[in-house]
Formats: C-alpha cells, sequence, structure tokens
C-alpha cells in the first residue's frame, strides 16, 4: 500500500529526485510512482487554486503526470524537476482556460507592463492582518481571498499563486511562465495590486 | 548608495544573495519605511502560504496512482517497438511460383467472400451484437481494480452529478448505508466497490 506523501512536498527532496528521475529516464515505472507520489500534492494544490474546480484539477494533475512521463527524455539534469513540473501544469491549466470562455480577454496587455514604469516605493503589497475582522476564521478568509483571485485574469492569478502559495522565486517563475524576470517582477506589481483593491473593498463591504 | 530597482524588488522578496542581502539591509537601517515594507511583503507570503494551501492531500490518493500508472503502461504498451518480421530466404525458383500464383489466389479468395456473403445474408439469422449497457448516452465506462487499495473502482465519465437530496433518498431508504462524508459526494463520478 502507498505512503500518503508529506504535504510539504519537495523541497530538500531535490537530490533525491535527480535519482528517481534518471532512473525514471530508464523506464523504471517505480521509480516514476515514487516521483509522483512525491510532487502529486503540490501540483494538485497549485492547479486547483487555478482553476477553483476540485474534480478538474484532480484530471489535470493526472494529465500532467502523463505529460511529464512522455515528456521525461526531454528533461535535462540541470534543471529543477519542480520548476520543470511547475512548467508543464502551467501549459496543461493555459490550454484548460483557452478551452473556457475567455472572460479575462484583453485584460492582460503585456505591453502596458513595462518593468521600468514600476516604482519599488510603490510596491503594494496586499494585507489581511490589519482590519477590523482580523480574527475572522481562516476558512471564511480563505474564500475572500479565493474570491478575489477569481476576478484577476488567470496570468495575474498564477503569478500570486506560484509566489505567494507556492514559495516559487522571480527566476523559477520566469522558467515555468517562459517570460523574463522582468515581465514576472511586473506582473506580480499589478496583479498585488488589484488584489489590494479587491481585498480592501471586500473588507469596507463587510464593515 | 541607493540600491537599483531590480535589487530593491529582491530584496523584498527575500531574493538576493547573503552579501546582496547585508548591503541592502545597511542601506534600509537609514531608511525605516522600507523596512516596513519588507516586513509586509513576508507577512502577506506567510499568510498566503497558511490559508490557500501549497500543498493538499490529494482526494482518492490511492486511486489517483493506480489510475495513473494504469494509463502510463498502456502508453509503453503501445510504444514499444516491435522488431522487423524477419522473412525466411526463399528460393528464386519458389519465388517466381508464388508471384504467379498470388493474383489467382487473391481473385479466388474474393469469389468465396462474396458467395459466402450472399448465402449467409439470405438466411435468416440472429444477431450477434454484442449490446453494451450505458445509463446514458455519451458515458463511458472504465473499470480500475486497484491492489494496494483493495478495491475496485468503476469511473463513469459524463454521469450528470447527483443532486444533494438524493443522499437523503437513499438513506432513508437504506439506514445502514453511510453517507456521511460529504466531500465523496463530490466524485459522485467514481464508484468505490467494496472487495
Amino acid at each position: 500500500m502507498h505512503a500518503e506523501p508529506p504535504l510539504g512536498g519537495a523541497g530538500a527532496e531535490e537530490t533525491d529526485d535527480a535519482e528517481l528521475v534518471s532512473r525514471s529516464q530508464t523506464g523504471d515505472l517505480k521509480a516514476y510512482d515514487q516521483l509522483v507520489m512525491r510532487h502529486r500534492n503540490r501540483i494538485f494544490a497549485m492547479i486547483r487554486n487555478m482553476t477553483h474546480h476540485e474534480a478538474d484539477a484532480w484530471d489535470l494533475t493526472q494529465d500532467v503526470f502523463i505529460k511529464a512521463w512522455n515528456a521525461l527524455a526531454n528533461f535535462e539534469a540541470k534543471a529543477k524537476f519542480t520548476t520543470w513540473l511547475y512548467r508543464i501544469a502551467h501549459n496543461v491549466v493555459y490550454d484548460w482556460n483557452r478551452k473556457r470562455k475567455h472572460e479575462f480577454a484583453g485584460e492582460l496587455n503585456d505591453e502596458i507592463f513595462d518593468n521600468e514604469r514600476i516604482d519599488p516605493a510603490a510596491v503594494a503589497i496586499p494585507h489581511v492582518g490589519d482590519s477590523p475582522d482580523e480574527k475572522m476564521a481562516m476558512g471564511e478568509l480563505k474564500s475572500k481571498i479565493e474570491a478575489a483571485l477569481s476576478k484577476i485574469s488567470p496570468e495575474h492569478r498564477e503569478i500570486v499563486i506560484l509566489k505567494d502559495v507556492q514559495g516559487l522565486a522571480y527566476k523559477e517563475i520566469a522558467e515555468v511562465m517562459g517570460c523574463t524576470i522582468g515581465t514576472v517582477m511586473s506582473r506580480l506589481f499589478y496583479a498585488r495590486q488589484k488584489l489590494q483593491t479587491l481585498l480592501r473593498d471586500e473588507y469596507e463591504s463587510r464593515s | 548608495m541607493n540600491p537599483d530597482r531590480e535589487t530593491l524588488l529582491l530584496w523584498l522578496e527575500d531574493e538576493l544573495s547573503l552579501d546582496e542581502q547585508k548591503t541592502v539591509d545597511a542601506w534600509a537601517a537609514d531608511h525605516p519605511e522600507w523596512l516596513g515594507k519588507r516586513d509586509s511583503a513576508r507577512r502577506w507570503r506567510q499568510q498566503m502560504g497558511q490559508i490557500m494551501e501549497p500543498a493538499a492531500a490529494m482526494p482518492y490518493g490511492e486511486f489517483f496512482q493506480s489510475r495513473l500508472m494504469r494509463s502510463i503502461e498502456q502508453c509503453v504498451q503501445t510504444t514499444v517497438i516491435l522488431p522487423e518480421p524477419v522473412s525466411a530466404p526463399v528460393s528464386s525458383k519458389n519465388g517466381s511460383w508464388r508471384k504467379w500464383m498470388l493474383p489467382f489466389s487473391v481473385a479466388a479468395a474474393m469469389i468465396m467472400g462474396f458467395i459466402g456473403g450472399r448465402q449467409w445474408q439470405d438466411k435468416p439469422h440472429r444477431s450477434k451484437t454484442l449490446v453494451t449497457y450505458t445509463p446514458e448516452e455519451g458515458v463511458k465506462a472504465e473499470f480500475f481494480e486497484t491492489s494496494p487499495a483493495e478495491g475496485t473502482v468503476i469511473v463513469l465519465n459524463g454521469v450528470e452529478a447527483l443532486p444533494d437530496e438524493f443522499a437523503d433518498i437513499v438513506s432513508a431508504a437504506t439506514p445502514s448505508l453511510d453517507l456521511r462524508d460529504s466531500s465523496e459526494k463530490k466524485h459522485d463520478g467514481a464508484i468505490l466497490v467494496a472487495p
């Protein structure tokens, strides 16, 4: 029987990943089984946060690991396996979003995102702690944030999830999303700004 | 000296190397507003990590794993490259005889097939077509046996979600049936069968 993987996921296990990946590349299914066990909870959480749909996230996570298996021969050991896996998840979710109605068509225009225009002094960090609802239950807080996230574009949502939830660095996010670090910085700036406005509106409407 | 814009953004996210971090920390000591911004950024990331779950327990984890590995095994089996069939060496004499006979053999087989088909059509016969029962049109059934989970799972893709009232109806009709876990109702496409 499979042991449930720790929810903490990857991290210090990168060295073991390399060995499991190299065994999987030779066709060792047991090694790949272990790799999946190790990373499935993180990939599932990322996709669920992106799609807000548990059943779809479950199926899309299956797709991610099937695609990863098929592309494993092209994976180069110098890259980080988790970043590569996030990249596949990004593509799978992107395709899923494309098939759905384009609710946010036109909202995200990279031409307006000029990294040079960001003033670090204007950096907007959303906050949820110092409001009258500081002691709001975690579940309620989660639904507020989820509601706010669902109102921003999929690209903005993804960047917030990868940075603030999954804890990836700017450089890793750039690899996952296939863009420059400057673009990641700009998108995160605008995404947080929007999120801050949405969360503030949420609190003001409650008080 | 003031750090540049990119360095400041990286500093806010704690992504600088140790040496760079020390340099900007020294600069920030004279700019308390920046220390405040970094604290806010750290607090936000910590809260988001706690609230939004960077890793979530996969529902039906065993089933997920066995279904995935089964799909991969099927992929592996279908992509196995078969060796080139080795044909037995044929003498040139036999070869020429076979070449000469081939068109006649094909023609004879076609005629036999045509006559056989006509005779079969003329006779009344029972249909031997297998009938597959599907509860609804467009429903695809898949069957899985998971030895680690010691269970059997039948997945009906395309079945409409069961209404919540269904559980109450079933509970009332069969008091022994336990439908306590509401999260299981969400996956009503999968039917878990006890071993």
